[in-house]
């Protein structure tokens, strides 16, 4: 029997290279989870457009479906959920928000209950096989120290919705009687070989900031690990987990680690000279690299920025509070369980210092994803 | 700002808004204070008027009633 695998985010960073890399790896068929108010039902021009994909047989691989993770049977007509279900035997929920603003009632809607529905779908399959959940290293929030690839203590709180939405959607994966696996992902800060970013997340915001001249300080310490990594490493070793039936029902970390990683400190020195070197307009004007500076100042620097009247300086820092305070809990990530499963997953991890250069440029080269 | 200019900035807007949901965005749609867009989103915003209107905005114009929707943009920024 061949393998049908449902996968919903399929328009995600890692949800796009994860269908490719599963049409070209695998026989598999897919049926990915489009959302109803998206891109339509011409599936050859998605499937181009999308994904980049025009070999015929890819696309009679691929089936389109269109329906909503926030709404029960996944917003599915109930005679088209019958159908899939006769036929998906893995599923992989890649589809989240990843805001960290959002207030955690809407957080919840969709990292939760959005989970809880495609769990509904596993529990209704035929023949279920694996549910791969993809979710955040950062379930960790405030603990700091080692943290191990098992369920979590959330005793120690959270510094956004997004950590603790996903927290509680994981809860929801290991109660599940099926076999599920979590991917616990770090932050994924571009392509390794071309520098290109698909989605601007924190890291880019915090170098947006620092390229607009408002990054008067970060808070944290000058030897905290910034754990980074890139997108197509993080897609590799996700679909080799998939694929590999021995890995299949444990939870693993997709991290870079300290020995692949910069310091903060080295962060910051890496983004001024990264900017000043393909942005010399930005290097004429002469701002300063920001310091770094304990919670407390910083949180004294936030409220005087909360107060601004220029929303410029209001909106931008506001938006620090929803990423920046995560520095001030330094952590590394255990790898047993990832390390017994890939031997040569960190061997073949590039270090930040060989790609962050080339991201820089890309943010510099479209304005931060804007042209 | 003709109506051909106004459908540019609602594509320019539906493409930020699209990066993050499938919302569907109307010239009256609160972009921020219903969640369309991030508070990082005003840089995007803010660049692409300035690129429409050539020169810097003011401390002045910096202020939130400015951006709430694309019919406020337009009538604050382009229309003369």
């Amino acid at each position: 029997m061949i393998d049908t695998y449902f996968i919903t985010g399929a328009t995600g960073t890692l949800g796009k290279r994860i269908v490719v890399q599963l049409l070209e790896h695998t026989e598999s068929n897919l049926i990915l989870l489009l959302h109803k108010q998206g891109r339509g039902t011409n599936s050859d021009k998605l499937l181009r457009d999308l994904f980049g994909i025009n070999n015929s047989s890819y696309v009679n691989r691929v089936k389109l479906v269109q329906g909503d993770i926030t709404q029960p049977r996944l917003g599915l007509e109930t005679e088209l959920y019958k159908d899939i279900s006769a036929c998906i035997t893995h599923i992989i929920h890649s589809a989240a928000s990843t805001r960290f603003d959002l207030s955690l009632e809407k957080a919840r809607l969709i990292n939760v209950e959005g989970t809880k529905n495609t769990l509904g779908l596993f529990e209704h399959l035929k023949s279920p096989t694996h549910f791969a959940f993809l979710s955040t290293a950062y379930v960790a929030g405030k603990n700091t120290g080692t943290i191990m690839e098992q369920p979590l203590s959330s005793a120690a709180g959270f510094v956004n919705t997004y950590e603790q939405s996903k927290y509680e959607a994981e809860q929801c994966v290991q109660k599940s009687e099926g076999v599920t696996s979590i991917y616990r992902l770090s932050t994924i800060i571009g392509d390794s070989t071309t520098g290109a970013v698909d989605h601007f997340t924190a890291p880019h915001q915090a170098l947006r900031i620092m390229h607009i001249g408002l990054a008067a300080m970060v808070p944290g310490t000058p030897d905290y690990v910034v754990d980074l990594i890139p997108s197509d490493y993080a897609s590799r070793a996700i679909i080799n987990l998939l694929i590999k039936p021995l890995t299949f029902g444990n939870t693993y970390h997709i991290t870079a680690g300290a020995d692949r990683s910069f310091t903060l400190q080295e962060l910051l020195e890496q983004s001024f000279k990264s900017l000043t070197r393909f942005d010399p307009e930005w290097a004429r004007k002469g701002y300063p690299s920001p310091p770094i500076v304990s919670q407390q100042t910083f949180d004294l620097f936030l409220s005087s920025a909360e107060d601004a009247g220029n929303i410029l300086v209001h909106n931008v820092l506001g938006a620090m509070k929803h990423f920046a305070h995560q520095l001030t809990f330094p952590k590394e990530f255990d790898r047993t369980n990832i390390d017994a499963a890939l031997p040569s997953y960190h061997i073949d991890l590039p270090h930040i210092s060989t790609y962050y250069p080339d991201v820089v440029k890309y943010c510099v080269s479209t304005k931060f994803g804007r042209t | 700002m003709t109506k051909q200019e106004t459908k540019k900035t609602l594509v320019f807007i539906q493409k930020l808004v699209n990066k993050r949901s499938p919302a569907i965005i109307t010239p009256n749609t609160l972009l921020f204070e219903d969640g369309h867009l991030d508070s990082m989103n005003i840089l995007d915003v803010v660049g692409y008027i300035e690129e429409k209107i050539q020169r810097k905005l003011t401390d002045e114009e910096l202020v939130m009633k400015n951006f709430q929707s694309v019919s406020t943009i337009e009538r604050t920024f382009f229309q003369t």
